[in-house]
């Protein structure tokens, strides 16, 4: 057990806040006192640390937003600069394209009803992901996870709202659709399902949310189970659900 | 830190050093573990106060990145007899003084000076998130305390100090736990 703590002298003067004075005596302790020199020891290796420790998340930062570029490539390469089929071929194409999809279509509204299901799920949970989180007003952090999540950044949002100690239940639900845009449906469910969100105006959201994460994983008992839950109550999601149901 | 300006600079940066990095290797691992690196290295020693040398940051970065590059092929004896400067080509931004090259070297140097102490790993993930957002706020952002009151709800200047020393205490009893 260590009899006295020098953290706020030490700081001091690694921080060239100590007089010239005190600065003298400090150095003439540390000729006599190992414990004080360990100490001090510690407290570079610390600074040390913090420094490499940040630039390593700095570092993981920026390989995210290195391979979020790598993402986007093909839809830059899909910009063709010249033509290589004549518009005779393009309509040729295009014809053939319509027959399938016309016996697609008949095929499948004939035969596959889920398929109108599967639709709909793909696009409330576009809407859901489309949702703007409203005007930046808050801290700092807060405009910085509401502009991420508005350009889908979402490896953004999640790094600037989990290092937050307290999290409001707006954050928390951000935080789970950002985990759910990712495909991380286990961190999302984790979030969306808190109490504290649970208690809060987001509830209803939260609980939509949970059943579209449970068709995104396939799991259909789950989903049916809440989105009946939801259509049988006064949610804002009750429609949406029952259509779903269908 | 202010996420947004790094970001900013991040996207610039990378607008001048991609083409540059491309010139040296196709490899787009290689291009991308450099690159990361040296932004980010150079980001926390500019929050430092310790970028006082050139105006074009972009060039420094890329240096670092290149001269980084250049060291992993020298490790893995890739490097076949090219020297490095016959590699440097005419970009401008090589042609940096001499105090200039030995803070780049300096910097890159602290990559392979430091090696993490477990110990201080351990004992820093057992801190909670204020007091980790705390210390990188003062110890390589230098922000002002005034301006932490505000950003971190603390109620004073003192509150700020008396928190910093109280989880600098907390860092070292873990450490001294761990260590033993």
């Amino acid at each position: 057990m260590r009899k006295k703590d020098n953290t706020e002298l030490i700081e001091a003067y690694l921080n060239n806040e100590l007089t010239a004075e005190d600065k003298a005596t400090f150095e003439n302790r540390l000729n006599a006192d190992k414990d004080l020199v360990a100490e001090l020891a510690l407290h570079k290796q610390i600074r040390g640390f913090v420094k490499e420790n940040e630039v390593q998340q700095l570092k993981n930062q920026v390989k995210v937003w290195l391979q979020e570029e790598v993402a986007f490539v093909p839809s830059e390469m899909k910009v063709v600069k010249k033509p290589f089929l004549s518009i005779s071929g393009l309509a040729r194409i295009a014809a053939i394209l319509a027959v399938v999809l016309g016996i697609g279509w008949f095929y499948f509204s004939d035969k596959n009803p889920e398929m109108t299901a599967e639709v709909d799920q793909d696009k409330y949970f576009t809407e859901l992901l489309a949702q703007n989180p409203g005007t930046l007003q808050g801290d700092d952090q807060r405009s910085v996870w509401i502009q991420a999540f508005s350009e889908k950044n979402y490896d953004q949002v999640i790094l600037t709202i989990e290092k937050k100690q307290e999290k409001t239940p707006e954050e928390i639900y951000y935080l789970g659709l950002s985990y759910s845009a990712k495909g991380n449906y286990a961190k999302a469910i984790e979030q969306l399902s808190m109490k504290t969100l649970q208690d809060s105006v987001y509830a209803e959201k939260a609980e939509w949310a949970i059943a579209l994460i449970y068709l995104k994983q396939d799991d259909k008992p789950k989903a049916k189970a809440l989105l009946q839950k939801i259509a049988k109550s006064n949610s804002e999601f009750a429609e949406k659900a029952k259509a779903l149901l269908k | 830190m202010n996420p947004t300006e790094f970001r900013a600079f991040y996207n610039d940066c990378w607008k001048y050093c991609k083409p540059r990095l491309r010139n040296l290797t196709t490899n787009q691992a290689d291009i991308e573990d450099v690159f990361a690196e040296a932004i980010s290295r150079f980001w926390v020693n500019a929050q430092q106060g310790k970028i006082t040398h050139a105006d074009n940051h972009f060039a420094l970065v890329y240096v670092m990145a290149k001269n980084l590059w250049l060291g992993e092929l020298r490790k893995e004896k890739r490097f076949t007899g090219v020297s490095i400067d016959a590699r440097n080509d005419s970009d401008f931004e090589l042609q940096l003084p001499t105090d200039e090259q030995d803070f780049l070297s300096k910097m890159i140097q602290e990559k392979d000076d430091y090696h993490q102490e477990q110990s201080i790993k351990s004992a820093w993930e057992k801190l909670d998130t204020k007091c980790r957002d705390l210390l990188n706020a003062t110890i390589i952002y230098k922000e002002r305390q005034d301006e932490l009151i505000e950003k971190m709800n603390f109620k004073n200047t003192d509150t700020v100090k008396a928190t910093k020393y109280r989880c600098l205490q907390y860092l070292k009893k873990f450490y001294y736990e761990l260590a033993a």
